[in-house]
């Protein structure tokens, strides 16, 4: 059990390390796709693995043992893990499910305000509200039927070919459900502090995934051109101080990059490496897992009488 | 290169470029500040289509009808967002936006450098002026 359990963690460990850089070389969409189903996995499988790590905690109670018929003793002989470790588990496991409560329900709490006031503003305005104002932005806003916010000062800045790259860029957010892909990852980001580094790859990803989309729309030379155009009014980079935001500013200046190159491609070998972790950090949960069943079976005073010889 | 419009786009292009003029358009204005422009009366149907909806006014000062967007409708949208995004900090955070989000701390920095009145996505709020030539 403990074998298997630190195998998960290990696989779980290195698919927040392989995901990302995988992740920036792949087609955006399937790079979504991977972080989303790979990051669940792996955050599910670091839970597991606090859990059963935290059993003995549960086997050697003397009252677990009445109510479930098992015998404490042979539990001691049979269960290699020691108690320190164990109450370390259950520490670290009863904060994460804390933390994964308290993200999933402030998250929940303003996604259901946001898919309120776009319901009501597609009974105002329809599914693109143009704001009055003079600042540029731009922003979908997630829902059942998610609207497409955009301000007239950016409008007015930008040419027709601005407005459809911007409009583009938006309604594949809204239409890809990717407020969804991003709270998955935000989970299993709280999950287990490795996965860290899975957030700001997700979040480079379904921009990219936006931008694409929004190349296929108005075709790829035009975004490339356009794009320029509308990062300069949406970043800020105009005003923007020397350092002040390096990341964000590198970010935009990677997707611009991305659009005036082709389209990357599925390079299925480094899909495969990254979807290879989650899938053994999976086996092996599932084969810890399987070890603890076989143990609390065998603990039970009855099965341990007929296994002497 | 696929340009093929899906539905919808074409009435927000149209809107946007209503928007963009910051005075009533006819229809061959609009026409005219489209990219890839449709056929003259697409526009006109289009135009009809969200006069119909009540998000774009009609008028007839000379000849031609011209359009404008409906202000009172648009303003009502910016109360409800400002509603939605004042409320709670957390609610701007599921909002996807196009230049990606801040960090409250990058905001802080950047406000604490940036002159007044400069532009920083939702750090002033300006009072609503009508459209003046960029």
């Amino acid at each position: 059990m403990i074998a298997a359990s630190t195998l998960a963690f290990v696989f779980a460990a290195l698919f927040g390390l392989l995901a990302p850089p995988v992740a920036r070389r792949v087609r955006p969409s399937a790079a979504v796709w991977l972080l989303t189903v790979g990051g669940v996995v792996a955050g599910l499988c670091m839970v597991c693995v606090l859990g059963l790590l935290a059993l003995p905690l549960v086997g050697t109670s003397v009252e677990f043992a009445e109510a479930g018929h098992w015998s404490v003793h042979n539990f001691e002989q049979r269960d290699p893990t020691n108690n320190g470790l164990a109450w370390l588990s259950f520490a670290v496991l009863l904060v994460t499910l804390g933390r994964i409560g308290i993200v999933a329900w402030r998250h929940g709490r303003a996604l259901r305000a946001t898919g309120r006031a776009s319901r009501d503003l597609h009974r105002l305005v329809g599914g693109l509200v143009i704001l009055p104002e003079d600042e540029p932005d731009a922003y979908a806003l997630p829902g059942r039927r998610g609207c497409v916010v955009v301000t007239s000062g950016l409008l007015r800045r930008l040419d027709p070919a601005g407005w459809r790259l911007v409009l583009a860029h938006e309604i594949a957010h809204v239409h890809r459900r990717h407020h969804r892909h991003l709270f998955a990852v935000r989970l299993s980001m709280t999950a287990n502090v490795l996965l860290a580094r899975l957030g700001p790859a997700q979040e480079f990803c379904v921009e990219r995934w936006a931008d694409e989309s929004a190349a296929a729309v108005v075709g790829r030379r035009v975004a490339a051109r356009a794009f320029g155009k509308a990062a300069d009014l949406l970043g800020g980079t105009a005003e923007r101080p020397a350092g002040a935001l390096a990341v964000a500013s590198c970010a935009l200046d990677t997707r611009a990059a991305a659009l005036s190159r082709p389209p990357l491609g599925l390079r299925p070998a480094l899909l495969l490496a990254a979807v290879g972790c989650a899938v053994g950090a999976f086996t092996a949960t599932a084969v810890a897992l399987n070890d603890a069943g076989a143990l609390f079976a065998r603990v039970h005073p009855a099965t341990s009488h007929a296994e002497r010889p | 290169m696929t340009l093929r419009r899906r539905a919808g786009d074409l009435e927000a292009e149209v809107l946007a470029a209503l928007w963009s003029a910051g005075r009533p358009l006819t229809p061959g204005e609009v026409r005219d500040r489209l990219d890839h422009p449709p056929a003259y009366t697409t526009v006109t149907t289009v135009l009809v289509r969200l006069t119909d909806k009540g998000i774009v006014t009609r008028a007839r000062p000379g000849r031609a009808y011209v359009y404008a967007p409906a202000l009172d409708r648009a303003e009502l949208a910016a109360a409800r967002m400002t509603e939605l995004l004042g409320s709670h900090r957390d609610r701007a955070e599921v909002l996807a936006r196009f230049a990606g989000s801040l960090s409250p701390a990058d905001a802080a920095v950047l406000s604490s450098l940036l002159p007044r009145g400069s532009h920083l996505p939702r750090s002033s709020r300006r009072p609503r002026g009508k459209a003046r030539p960029a």
